[in-house]
């Protein structure tokens, strides 16, 4: 014997396929206005925002290594075996 | 003279009597001057990266081109690219070339102060296997602080939206390009891709955020969304190489993955049955004894397959290989990149003899069809295993087919004669044989000699035959 499949199971399936049915075969509207410059600008600015913390990071690294690497290779090249 | 460009109006190009003349109105000649002293740039052109320009002076200008030219205008002539080319002629390897190419050009503008102002592949002609970037005044200054590329947007629907759905989805190229300007927009590439496009990580950046980010009219910019520029030059400039350098890795990502396809296929062509080495040997004797005595400058090889005869042809001067597989040039672009191509150098391109690329654009002007690019252009023309293919795949009458050829060649053609009872032309015809009475050898012949005199043939052993033929009139 098939044991029956509850009703309000079966109607949250149909309904949940309905659902997605209609997200994936429904089309975009067409507009002779659509601007696809949106997209790329607003994933460039937030592009932007990551850079620009990395910039600054960067920017703090050369910073210390201006500082501080120098001297580290000059005491480097004091402490090399003489001839 | 004939004007090459229509909608920029600060890239007038003109072609008076084969040369290419730029004329640069006076807003944007003086830039244009500064950025190509730029000792970066005039190295990238010296390595073929940009094609090459020369300043002419005022009284070197053809006079065709006096009444075009006006005060303050300066006027600069550029090399000849021997192969025009459309990007819905090149196959997806020859596309992520261009791209590379593209963002190479973006990198130098960046250092040199610059900025490249659009991003089609138009930008890009091929000069054999490599890439140059031919529309010098695409570059322009650059604004201090601007952060924002403003030809983002058409990078990634000429360039990336077609090269992704030629990789995932096998959308060919002469498909998605065939207005290389507008490209494939992200809601397009959305709707193809479906629901997967959001569970790929990939697609979701690339094509699932864009697109359901890309506005649904176009209004003015306006609020955070005007464009804004930063105090901080150098951390602009860091900010547009940083995405110029994400959009390089992932162009060769999609690029490795093409080339392994690439090398798939070549697998396959090194197995073909239908040649035995003894009718190939032949073959390939025979076109080299052909290209010794006509030592042809150009050579265009119909139906290149492997590229191997195109190799041969290129020993003294340049080739156009055509063939209608797009994984078939992508083979013979690779093989020109690793090897080299001999004396000459080959122009792969995806195309179909039987149906040309037709004149496109304002006023079908803006791009010339494939056959006026080609015709009466040629040394030599190798029509090689194409007959089958012509007559009986695409329905060409093979007095049509013979006619086209010596519109073709202004000199010398091969041809191989596939008779019907040729295991490969069965396998097209489908016994369909009454169909292709005209393809007797008899009637070929005399088909030939409207044209041509024979010169030379070869039987091979499995039963075709190669013709060495010469025009009877020159065009």
């Amino acid at each position: 014997m098939t044991p029956a499949i509850p009703k309000v199971l079966l109607d949250t399936a149909l309904f949940s396929a309905r659902i997605l049915a209609l997200c994936v075969a429904t089309t975009a509207t067409a507009s002779a206005y659509v601007d696809p410059g949106t997209g790329a600008m607003i994933i460039q600015m937030i592009g932007a925002a990551v850079a620009g913390a990395l910039f600054y990071f960067r920017s703090a690294r050369d910073w210390l290594a201006a500082r501080f690497g120098r001297r580290r290779s000059a005491s480097a090249t004091d402490e090399a075996p003489k001839p | 003279m004939r004007s090459l460009t229509l909608r920029d109006p600060d890239a007038r190009l003109y072609d008076v009597d084969s040369r290419l003349i730029r004329i640069l109105p006076a807003a944007s000649a003086a830039p244009f001057r500064r950025l190509l002293a730029n000792p970066a740039v005039a190295a990238a052109m010296r390595s073929g990266l940009l094609v090459g320009a020369r300043p002419l002076a005022s009284t070197a200008l053809p006079a065709a081109l006096a009444a075009t030219s006006d005060e303050g205008s300066e006027a600069w002539e550029h090399e000849r690219i021997a192969t025009v080319s459309y990007p819905a002629e090149w196959s997806p390897l020859m596309l992520c070339d261009a791209a590379i190419c593209t963002l190479r050009v973006q990198a130098l503008a960046l250092e040199a102060g610059a900025i490249l102002k659009d991003a089609t592949p138009s930008n890009v002609l091929f000069r054999g296997h490599e890439a140059v970037f031919v529309d010098l005044p695409s570059l322009v200054e650059r604004p201090a602080g601007t952060y924002l590329w403003s030809a983002r947007a058409q990078f990634d629907a000429c360039f990336l939206m077609p090269l992704l759905l030629c990789v995932e989805r096998g959308v060919p190229l002469s498909w998605s390009l065939r207005n290389p300007v507008a490209g494939v927009s992200y809601r397009q590439a959305a709707r193809v891709f479906g629901a997967a496009r959001w569970f790929d990580p990939a697609l979701l950046l690339q094509v699932a955020v864009p697109a359901a980010l890309t506005a649904d009219s176009a209004r003015p910019p306006e609020g955070k969304l005007a464009p804004q520029q930063l105090a901080n030059d150098a951390r602009a400039r860091f900010t547009l190489q940083r995405q110029n350098a994400q959009l390089m890795a992932r162009i060769e990502k999609l690029r490795r993955r093409l080339a392994r396809t690439s090398s798939v296929w070549k697998d396959y062509v090194d197995t073909r049955s239908h040649y035995s080495s003894a009718d190939l040997e032949t073959k390939r004797r025979f076109v080299a004894g052909v290209v010794d005595v006509v030592a042809p400058a150009r050579s265009l090889d119909i139906g290149a397959n492997t590229g191997e005869f195109s190799r041969i042809a290129a020993r003294t001067g340049d080739v156009v290989a055509l063939d209608v597989d797009p994984a078939a040039v992508d083979g013979i672009h690779v093989a020109g990149a690793a090897s080299g191509n001999g004396r000459g150098v080959i122009n792969a391109l995806v195309a179909d003899i039987s149906r040309p690329t037709p004149a496109e654009g304002w006023g079908n002007r803006e791009s010339a069809p494939l056959l006026q690019r080609l015709e009466g252009g040629f040394d030599l023309v190798l029509a090689l295993a194409v007959m089958h293919h012509l007559r009986a795949t695409s329905g060409i009458p093979l007095a049509e087919v013979v006619a086209q050829l010596a519109r073709l060649t202004r000199r010398a053609l091969v041809f191989e004669f596939v008779p019907l009872a040729d295991p490969m032309f069965q396998a097209i015809s489908r016994g369909r044989d009454a169909l292709y009475g005209d393809c007797a050898r008899d009637n070929l012949e005399a088909l030939l000699a409207e044209h041509f005199v024979i010169r030379d043939r070869a039987e091979l052993p499995n039963g075709r035959t190669v013709y060495h033929l010469e025009r009877s009139v020159t065009p």
